[in-house]
């Protein structure tokens, strides 16, 4: 039994109404306590009543007994005998002999009787002398003449009318008796004497004392049916009481979830959930505090029967151990917070903004606990009268339990809502499927993608649709997940209508409230577009690179030209100041005078001459180069024949060779080598050819061979040499303006370099190709010349050589 | 004792005007050669003061394979056995930033370019040259 200990008044008033009207639990067990004792005081009344009667019944069948006894034991004795004894009152002679033994026999014959007496009248009115004595206790003798002792026995005076008893026992050390007593009369009704006698009362108490204790038991009996019921019924009523209650709670509760369930701003809810829970709790003041998440701290959210001022009041402080506010306190320790009267902090502030409460009024506050963490406050006022008790405070508890569920669950369904809206609205697939790969949901974007309008995708099997390979023998979408336990990635996607698109997907397991992972959530979308773009960029990619590349190899090109420029120049001047070294070199010398003798100052003329002339070669280059470059080379082109031209070559070229000890060989045909030609420009690309073979050359022979071939009809020239040759590596590069075979500064062996670039251009310029070959360096060297014959009227064309290279 | 001059050039002419300038004007031994082999060997044997040295080499070879000026001087800046002496690039390469070019890829010690206009101050630059070798501390294995 749940005990409330106050000494309150019972809740009263509008502020505190008992939650359903019913009778408090207290109201009730007092009822049935004061019922219990009523029936227990009247079942005692009843039981005292007979047991009095009935003892008293006894009693006077006591006194009756004796009182017959003590008349028949008077009856019995003579009245003669008896004048006698009051004549003599001495204990002496054979009539008070007799009439002892008659005593003693009588009293002898009856085992109860403790002791017969007669008594005479004394001299003083009512007092009596004992006459003769037959007692049991030989110690307390008597005799004759004795006083008797009437102080105690007030019915001796009655005994004179007649036979009567005592109404109380007598007792002293030996037991308790009851005293009888009959008058012995003579013949005119004078009363001679009075037999007494003492009966034994051990028999006829025993007899009421067992009376008595079978009424006892009998009481207590009944005592024990009374409370027992009466527990039995009060039991029965609280039960009854707290199955209203339950009921009432469980309406509330009922109540309040219905208004949770309610649609509508969540502040509304909030103020109609106070509204059921003040209903149900019948109290009115009530606040809702709600966790900012962010911020960790409380704010007020609802209230019910707050004034503004109140509200202001209640802005609640950080949450912490000391804070001021109660629902802080209650937010921080995570359980149920009283403000009880007395109690002192804040109690007046609430005084002063509810009035109605008066003063100090007594505030709880309930904290929402979800894992272990405050998510809201809820918080009840009442009057100082009215304090929270137990019940209260469970009740208060469920009611917040209730709320916070509401509320959590108001925002869970928002988030719901959220998310199915996103699933409805994104043009992302969502597709579930249980573990044997039998798809259960499907978005509208997966069904728009994989589906037409008359087929869904329910039950189908996600393998036909997914496929992670278009190859043979693939493993399906369903063995990868069971291996990897999930899958990211590209895969083709088979539509209902048999139609293929490639996506992006991401597959994970998902998992069901017990923490079981039951099915696999596919999360996807149509990568075609994307994939096309792709194509495209990729191609675009390919074209730029290939621009890049051309852009590249010209720029390479230019750079080359560049560099080969900057070289020609540094060689140019290189050419250019070699010689005039040696030139201003001796003119010092000779200026100055050091010099030996005369034939050593001609000497050293000789070589200013001979450097000067050099330098001319090497100038003459340079122009040819540059008209060759602005294309301002002009030829004297006539038709003749180029015998001539290549034996004058020759025979400028033989006293280099017979110095150098190597042979110089020329063929030529009989017949003219007729050809469109500038014999003096011939005669300076054959110089050039004769002037390298020689050149590079050191022993062996040079050979110079021209013919006429007929088809195609042309005059080819061949000089050919037994010299140093040329690595095929660096064949290529000899026609190429500004080149070099070798970078570094080892020096060519004569003049820029230059001459063969402005061979090749010559030989261009009349119409003929130039090639070159060598087997490598040190196996010669052969050059090969092409011109067209000449024919009347005819314009020779220019020809390409494919082989040669042009820049 | 007259300072003895190597010089390595590869134009007949060149050389020749080298030798009448040298040997007139400045009263050294010289010698002319365009074998790098000969111009270490000779170093080595310290018969030689200061080599004047063409870079671009048209028959010089060292190991079988071309080289020019700058690569024999480098190799001999190399050589402890052959650094000490003094090395003067003279060459017909005389482009902007040549000197500068040449004196950090070979290790020569100093550069005139031809045309050497005035022989006064090639003597000058020679006599420069030999004097501080003669400061310098000479290697020690030697």
């Amino acid at each position: 039994m749940k005990t409330r200990k106050s000494g309150s008044k019972a809740p009263s008033g509008a502020h505190a109404k008992a939650p359903s009207g019913q009778p408090s639990t207290r109201e009730i067990r007092r009822r049935y306590v004061l019922m219990t004792a009523l029936a227990a005081a009247f079942a005692g009344a009843v039981v005292y009543g007979v047991a009095a009667h009935v003892c008293e019944q006894l009693h006077q069948e006591s006194r009756i007994r004796v009182a017959a006894l003590a008349a028949t034991i008077a009856a019995g004795l003579p009245a003669e005998e008896i004048r006698g004894l009051r004549a003599r009152e001495v204990e002496e002679g054979p009539e008070y002999e007799a009439l002892r033994v008659h005593l003693v026999t009588t009293r002898q014959a009856n085992p109860e009787v403790r002791s017969v007496y007669a008594l005479v009248p004394g001299k003083a009115p009512g007092l009596w002398l004992y006459a003769l004595e037959a007692d049991t206790d030989p110690s307390v003798q008597v005799h004759a003449g004795d006083p008797f002792d009437a102080g105690g026995r007030k019915e001796i005076a009655g005994a004179i009318r007649g036979p009567t008893a005592e109404r109380t026992y007598s007792r002293n050390s030996g037991g308790s008796w009851l005293s009888g007593y009959a008058p012995i009369r003579d013949a005119g009704g004078r009363v001679l004497a009075i037999v007494g006698v003492d009966v034994d009362s051990r028999l006829a108490l025993a007899s009421e004392r067992r009376f008595l204790s079978g009424a006892a038991i009998a009481y207590a009996l009944a005592l024990c049916g009374i409370v027992f019921t009466g527990l039995d019924r009060y039991q029965k009523r609280r039960l009854e009481q707290e199955r209203n209650r339950n009921i009432h709670v469980r309406l509330s509760i009922h109540r309040l979830a219905e208004v949770m369930t309610r649609s509508g701003a969540e502040s509304d809810l909030a103020r109609h959930a106070l509204e059921a829970i003040a209903e149900a709790t019948g109290f009115p003041h009530w606040a809702l505090f709600r966790r900012d998440r962010d911020r960790g701290a409380l704010a007020l959210f609802a209230t019910r029967a707050l004034n503004d001022q109140a509200q202001l009041e209640l802005a609640p402080d950080p949450i912490g151990p000391e804070a001021s506010s109660l629902a802080c306190r209650a937010a921080f320790r995570r359980e149920a917070v009283t403000r009880k009267k007395g109690d002192g902090s804040g109690g007046n502030v609430f005084a002063a903004a509810i009035p109605e409460l008066g003063q100090d009024p007594n505030v709880c506050a309930v904290p929402v606990v979800e894992h272990d963490e405050t998510t809201a406050v809820l918080q009840c006022f009442a009057p100082a009268s009215r304090r929270f008790g137990a019940d209260d405070v469970t009740l208060i508890r469920w009611m917040a339990a209730q709320l916070g569920q509401g509320l959590k669950r108001i925002q869970l369904e928002s988030r719901d809502q959220l998310l199915a809206s996103y699933m409805r609205s994104t043009d992302e697939m969502l597709v579930g499927f249980d573990l044997d790969g039998l798809i259960t949901y499907a978005n509208p974007a997966a069904l728009r993608a994989l589906a037409d309008s008359r087929a869904g995708l329910q039950g189908r099997a996600v393998d036909g649709l997914f496929l992670v390979s278009e190859k043979p023998g693939a493993a399906p979408l369903l063995a990868v997940l069971r291996g990897a336990g999930g899958f990211s990635g590209e895969v083709v996607c088979c539509t209902v209508q048999e139609t293929r698109f490639p996506a992006e997907v991401t597959v994970t397991k998902a998992v069901d409230r017990d923490g079981n992972e039951s099915a696999w959530v596919l999360v996807g979308r149509d990568i075609s577009e994307r994939r096309d773009r792709e194509d495209e960029i990729q191609s675009r990619t390919e074209q730029l690179e290939l621009i890049n590349e051309q852009l590249q190899h010209a720029n390479d090109g230019l750079a080359e030209a560049s560099r080969t420029k900057n070289e020609f120049l540094a060689n140019t001047s290189h050419e250019l100041r070699t010689p005039l070294n040696a030139v201003i070199g001796f003119a010092t010398l000779i200026e100055q005078g050091i010099t030996e003798s005369e034939g050593e100052r001609g000497s050293f003329a000789r070589s200013i001459r001979e450097s000067a002339e050099h330098l001319l070669i090497v100038i003459n280059d340079i122009l040819d180069l540059a008209k060759v470059e602005a294309g301002r080379l002009e030829l004297a082109l006539e038709a003749g024949d180029a015998t001539p031209t290549i034996m004058a070559a020759v025979e400028a070229q033989r006293v280099l060779a017979l110095r150098k000890g190597i042979k110089l060989e020329v063929e030529t045909p009989a017949e003219p080598l007729e050809m469109q030609l500038d014999p003096a420009r011939l005669r300076q690309v054959l110089l050039n050819l004769l002037g390298n073979a020689v050149k590079f050359t050191d022993k062996g022979e040079v050979r110079i061979k021209a013919w006429r071939k007929l088809s195609p009809a042309e005059i080819h020239i061949v000089v050919e040499d037994t010299g140093i040759g040329i690595a095929k590596g660096d064949q290529s590069r000899l026609f190429v303006k500004f080149s070099q075979v070798d970078g570094s500064y080892k020096r060519r062996h004569q003049g820029t370099g230059l001459g063969l670039v402005i061979t090749k251009s010559l030989v261009q310029r009349m119409g003929g190709r130039i090639s070159m070959e060598s087997e490598g360096t040190g196996l010669g060297t052969r050059v090969m010349l092409a011109f067209p014959v000449a024919q009347d009227g005819t314009q020779v064309r220019t020809e390409r050589d494919p082989c040669l290279n042009e820049s | 004792m007259s300072q003895r001059i190597l010089i390595v050039e590869d134009d007949p002419m060149n050389a020749k005007l080298f030798q009448l300038v040298l040997t007139r004007k400045g009263n050294y031994k010289i010698q002319i050669t365009e074998d790098p082999a000969y111009v270490i060997r000779e170093i080595q044997a310290g018969t030689v003061d200061l080599v004047i040295m063409d870079v671009s080499l048209s028959n010089s070879t060292l190991d079988g394979l071309p080289v020019d000026g700058l690569q024999i001087t480098r190799r001999l800046k190399r050589d402890p056995t052959t650094r000490h002496i003094p090395v003067l690039l003279a060459t017909a390469h005389a482009m902007k930033g040549s000197k500068e070019k040449f004196l950090r890829e070979s290790g020569a010690d100093d550069y005139i370019s031809k045309p050497i206009v005035s022989a006064d101050d090639l003597l000058q630059r020679i006599e420069t040259l030999i004097s501080k070798r003669g400061h310098a501390v000479p290697p020690a294995d030697r």
